[in-house]
């Protein structure tokens, strides 16, 4: 009547406590995050290869405020049983904050090189882009646009069979 | 004398992007790496929304490795455009995606697989230029030297036949994970699965080459009055709930009718909100349409506006 046990290292019992990784933010916050969780992440992956062992990691890139959220992604995608479903209802909910946070999670994901977040975070950017004219492009993002009278000549040129 | 001015005029309390940029006006380095995430059109959009994107496009090669063509530009990618775009991979192409780019054709697909070798997802849905034949080329050209592909999509190609599909499905690469994934959920417009190594199969009813689907709900209304051990077929044989993917029963389907045509079980009818004169629903991707009247929270469907304009002068 025996089973094999879970292959995730989130399995715990008293005498197996889960392991704990601590990481530093850019404005010296800490943060725990079990090391399932932070197995999401290649950058941290290799770091607890190396066996910092105790010493919390330092990630001069990300402020404490991202990396808060970061590591409540990481903690979310590491549980156990969660359907696909709620998961995408979860995900959908973590990016709806505003542009410049979507955007510090885009580093964020790309510094530690998480590909789930990643993945959720350019898509969605990649949606606000979508069906966008290039006007409405600058706007959206803020951008000036200092394309010299030949520039412009040139790139409608380039790309006049777009819009024949 | 480095420019710091702020575009005020254009900013808005309601505005979420003035928030703390490196450098005022340029693009947010964030932008950077969304770029292999646009399809061709949102590629040449950020071209033309500032010069340095312009000159990232021009100068790196990241952003061109996952090419997606689909509206608006399907129809008017034709194979000399195609060469050149896929010209910015450096021969380095990685997913070639033409989505209903009906002017392609065989000729123009090789050239282009000729140089990118490297290419592991090749999909070419609703090219109606193609031939069965030139797709079989282009894959076994993509599978010499030890490259495999990963996923196609050939839904929509003309003529497709079993042995077209038999020889297609031995260059793909057999991800065991992939075998036992039954394509369900995946419906309506998106209706695509990048997790199916081929799109398409025979559909065990009709016996031809289509997109087949199972259905989501365990014991699904077809399989409980017809005593079937499962649903399964492609979309002309089993009519399917453009939300949920159940099938639908003759019966429903007259009942549960939408106003924009699309095909809901009645589950999903019951749920939405529904015409304040003709008590029809939008499907939720044509959510959109409704129209509110003025002072009501119902909404009028475009059909019935006609007729509530009329009513307002008596």
């Amino acid at each position: 009547m025996s089973s094999s046990p879970p292959p995730s290292s989130a399995a715990a019992s008293p005498s197996c406590p889960k392991k704990m990784i601590a990481l530093r933010s850019s404005d010296g916050e800490t943060f725990e995050i079990e090391e399932a969780a932070a197995l999401q992440s290649k950058t941290l992956e290799n770091m607890i290869d190396e066996d910092c062992a105790g010493t919390p990691i330092p990630l001069p890139n990300v402020t404490g405020k991202i990396l808060a959220k970061v590591v409540e992604f990481c903690s979310k995608h590491a549980e156990p049983g969660v359907d696909d479903e709620s998961l995408r209802a979860w995900d959908a909910e973590f990016v709806n904050v505003e542009q410049a946070t979507v955007f510090d999670y885009i580093l964020a994901a790309n510094f530690l090189e998480i590909p789930t977040l990643l993945n959720l975070t350019c898509n969605v950017v990649a949606d606000m882009i979508r069906g966008k004219t290039p006007d409405e492009i600058r706007k959206f993002f803020n951008i000036k646009s200092i394309f010299s009278p030949e520039e412009e000549e040139e790139v409608r040129r380039e790309n006049h069979w777009a819009f024949e | 004398m480095p420019n710091l001015s702020f575009d005020v005029d254009h900013a808005s309390p309601e505005d979420e992007n003035i928030g703390e940029l490196t450098v005022p006006g340029q693009p947010h380095e964030a932008l950077l790496l969304v770029l292999p995430y646009l399809s061709l059109s949102g590629l040449i959009a950020v071209g033309e929304a500032c010069t340095s994107l312009r000159d990232v496009l021009r100068d790196d090669v990241l952003p061109w490795l996952e090419l997606v063509v689909d509206d608006p530009l399907s129809r008017r990618m034709c194979d000399e455009i195609l060469i050149e775009i896929t010209s910015k991979a450096n021969g380095k192409l990685r997913t070639l995606g033409l989505f209903n780019c009906t002017k392609i054709t065989d000729g123009g697909l090789q050239t282009v697989i000729e140089r990118n070798p490297l290419i592991n997802k090749l999909y070419v849905p609703g090219c109606t230029s193609l031939t069965p034949e030139g797709v079989i080329n282009a894959v076994k050209t993509l599978s010499t030297h030890g490259n495999i592909l990963q996923s196609i999509k050939i839904n929509g190609i003309y003529n497709l036949q079993k042995q077209h599909l038999q020889v297609l499905r031995s260059y793909v690469r057999v991800n065991p994970k992939t075998l036992e994934h039954k394509c369900s959920t995946h419906f309506g417009l998106e209706g695509d699965c990048n997790i199916c190594p081929v799109d398409v199969e025979i559909c065990p009813k009709c016996n031809e080459v289509r997109k087949v689907s199972i259905c989501p709900i365990e014991t699904c209304v077809r399989k409980r009055d017809r005593r079937l051990s499962e649903c399964r077929g492609c979309s002309s044989c089993i009519p399917r709930c453009i939300q949920c993917g159940a099938c639908v029963e003759p019966d429903d389907l007259e009942e549960a009718e939408a106003i924009c045509a699309d095909i809901l079980c009645m589950r999903c009818w019951l749920q939405l909100p529904k015409c304040d004169f003709c008590n029809k629903p939008y499907c939720k991707q044509h959510a959109e349409w409704r129209l509110n009247p003025s002072g009501s929270r119902g909404f009028v469907c475009e059909l019935c506006a006609v007729y509530e304009e009329d009513d307002i002068d008596v």
